[in-house]
């Protein structure tokens, strides 16, 4: 019971403070002046919402909207190391929306862990890091498209926001696209593996999964020959991101509470 | 706000009151100042003076007992000058106490110059403060006004909008390659043309620490000049050589006088291919344009005109001038600083002027005392006992004074200056 109260307590407390760095990211975000309280705010609840998610993980059995959520915070961490921050705007309502969703409709389901056994959930592991980095790649897509977009179109009202330069969101976002697909294509590995070694008969749902998810490594595969050999130009490669980050989440929606 | 009875004070004319070419006539160069500033000083028997002249203004800043002829002041000063003072007394202004301190201040912190937040300014003043020690016209008033001058315009850059937003049309133009590339010092950059604006333009490129810069010029004698006065770190280029020069460059700034195009959508197209498709910035800051407005349209590249610059330095200049209000808060505070440190330090003289006052009547008194034969079989440890005695009395009524009249001078400045007429001042004030 107390467990209980713990797990949820936490989960809530994390949910509020992604809220309250995407209320005041999303606030600051189109002015020129940013409040810099404001700025270190959000910062100060995105990291802090971080921390307690990825401890609630750690102390409690994992469910994997709660694991995919502290995924996306921590490649938003990660970012901000990187001095990307302005991806802070896309994440932190992202993180949000889905601890929002986890704890308004699979509450009641059972975690992951006490079901699976351990080659299933190096499996599930991986898929979820493959899509938090797909994630994030959608957010630095976002970010490459507006950033792009005030150039082209010369908002020059907005060039003075603190945005990291063009060249840099297109670096970062390859490097997102490269690492999630590897983390997709061991996931998608793993799986086959687990369904060979426990000659799991395919139903209905299982097999829609594997399509869908199939479908998912061909675009990503897509987008980086496209890049590669094509030399796609970097808004190509943005907005197919962003077609990626969609089928994702479809998938995601859809598979995660059939 | 005074020192010991003297008035701060400032005179001179500036770009708000005089036209480039009557204050041209006003310039004086360092020599000049540092020759006359002495001797103007004591002919006007000012306590302190400092001149501070510079393409925007020509001031005198100083402190004065007593009345000052102002006019004839500024005039002494400019000496040399032909033009009768009739010609230029309507463009005098003369401001004194907290107004002198307030704009000196205001200068200090470029609030006063044409372009608002120039930071050129403060380094004048601190020159024109340095030529006056050097001189020994700079005292104790003039180094605290530098000193609270100094530190408030450091308050006003770093807490304020005027020093984030840059007016400068060479700066922005680097600004804005720096919204497409994160590291614009590692970027190929192409300065096409080598007049002034080129000059400006490639100057500031090297400011910024660009590495790889090249100067393209139909004349190739005019890029070699250029890349001679940015000492080696420029290469010139014949203009023949611009679609390979394109194909090579990250950021393509042109600044010449040509009336046509120099730069067209199928050259850009060309080097686009043999760049692979990377991302280019040019902006062009030349009048009558140079680089077809079509470019923009073009994947991956991305164009700025002297209109977009200017758009930016507008809005840029708006934002510095809506930051002259906060700005003023801090000359306030400035101001107010001064003024309580001045009243201090007033305190303090006027304390110790008192002390020493009261030592002299009682020291001259009891020398007076003891000398009389009624006192002669005193031993010497007896006599240092009243003397010390006499000191201690001294002390106690100064402590008690000094107690009320700092609390009274706080208040009302004329307190001590009343305080003073009630005793024989040692300063002779």
């Amino acid at each position: 019971m107390l467990n209980h109260m713990l797990f949820y307590s936490s989960c809530y407390s994390s949910l509020l403070l992604f809220a309250v760095a995407a209320v005041l990211e999303l606030a600051v975000f189109q002015t020129t002046t940013r409040s810099k309280l404001c700025q270190r705010l959000a910062l100060y609840a995105f990291i802090g919402g971080t921390m307690t998610l990825s401890a609630t993980v750690l102390l409690f059995v994992p469910h994997s909207a709660l694991l995919l959520t502290a995924a996306v915070a921590w490649v938003g961490v990660a970012a901000l190391f990187l001095k990307v921050r302005a991806i802070i705007a896309f994440l932190a309502p992202l993180a949000t929306l889905i601890l929002l969703l986890h704890l308004l409709f699979s509450a009641g389901r059972m975690p992951l862990a006490e079901t699976n056994g351990a080659m299933l959930n190096l499996h599930i592991l991986l898929a979820i890091c493959g899509e938090a980095f797909a994630i994030g790649a959608c957010a630095l897509a976002v970010l490459y498209l507006w950033q792009r977009h005030i150039l082209k179109k010369k908002l020059l009202k907005w060039i003075g926001i603190e945005m990291p330069a063009l060249d840099r969101i297109g670096y970062l976002l390859l490097f997102c696209l490269w690492i999630g697909f590897i983390f997709l294509t061991v996931a998608l590995l793993t799986g086959a593996v687990y369904g060979q070694l426990y000659s799991q008969t395919l139903t209905e749902g299982l097999r829609l999964k594997i399509t869908w998810a199939l479908a998912v490594w061909g675009w990503y595969l897509a987008i980086l020959i496209g890049h590669k050999i094509r030399t796609n130009s970097p808004r190509r490669v943005a907005r197919m991101s962003l077609g990626g980050f969609l089928l994702l989440a479809l998938a995601f929606f859809g598979l995660l509470w059939q | 706000m005074a020192w010991q009875d003297r008035a701060i004070f400032c005179v001179g004319i500036s770009h708000k009151t005089a036209s480039l070419s009557l204050r041209e006539q006003f310039h004086l160069t360092d020599a000049e100042i540092a020759k006359i500033v002495s001797g103007v000083s004591a002919s006007f028997a000012l306590s302190e003076l400092v001149i501070l002249s510079t393409c925007n203004r020509c001031e005198l800043y100083g402190v004065v007992a007593g009345e000052c002829d102002y006019p004839a002041l500024f005039a002494a000063v400019h000496s040399q000058l032909a033009l009768p003072r009739e010609a230029w007394k309507e463009n005098l202004y003369v401001l004194t106490q907290q107004r002198a301190v307030e704009h000196m201040l205001s200068v200090a912190a470029g609030i006063d110059s044409s372009i608002i937040g120039e930071t050129q300014i403060t380094g004048q003043f601190k020159r024109a403060f340095a030529l006056a020690r050097e001189a020994q016209t700079c005292g104790v008033v003039m180094t605290q006004i530098l000193q609270t001058a100094l530190t408030t315009a450091k308050k006003i850059r770093t807490q304020t909008e005027i020093g984030n937003r840059s007016v400068s049309i060479s700066y922005v133009a680097i600004l804005l390659a720096k919204k497409i590339f994160t590291d614009v010092a590692a970027a190929n950059v192409l300065i096409v043309g080598a007049g002034e604006m080129a000059s400006i333009a490639a100057r500031n490129a090297v400011k910024q620490g660009v590495r790889s810069l090249a100067v393209i010029n139909r004349t190739l004698a005019h890029a070699e000049a250029l890349c001679h006065q940015l000492h080696g770190n420029a290469v010139a280029v014949n203009l023949t050589e611009l679609p390979a020069r394109l194909a090579w460059a990250e950021v393509v700034i042109t600044a010449t006088t040509g009336r046509e195009y120099v730069i067209l959508p199928a050259q850009i197209e060309q080097a686009q291919r043999q760049r692979r498709g990377k991302a280019m910035a040019l902006i062009d800051i030349s009048l009558p344009r140079n680089i077809d407005p079509r470019c923009q349209q073009i994947e991956d590249v991305y164009l700025f005109d002297l209109d977009d610059l200017r758009q930016i330095t507008d809005q840029n200049l708006n934002a510095r001038q809506q930051a002259v209000a906060q700005a003023a808060v801090y000359i306030a505070q400035g101001v107010d600083a001064l003024n309580k440190n001045f009243i201090e330090r007033e305190i303090g003289m006027t304390v110790a002027g008192f002390k020493s006052f009261l030592l002299d009547v009682v020291r001259a008194q009891t020398d007076q005392t003891l000398a009389k034969s009624l006192y002669g079989t005193l031993s010497v440890q007896q006599r240092d006992g009243i003397n010390q005695l006499a000191d201690i009395i001294v002390n106690k009524i100064v402590g008690q004074v000094s107690m009320r009249l700092k609390d009274a001078a706080r208040h009302e400045e004329h307190v001590l200056a009343t305080f003073r007429q009630f005793y024989q001042h040692p300063s002779g004030n």
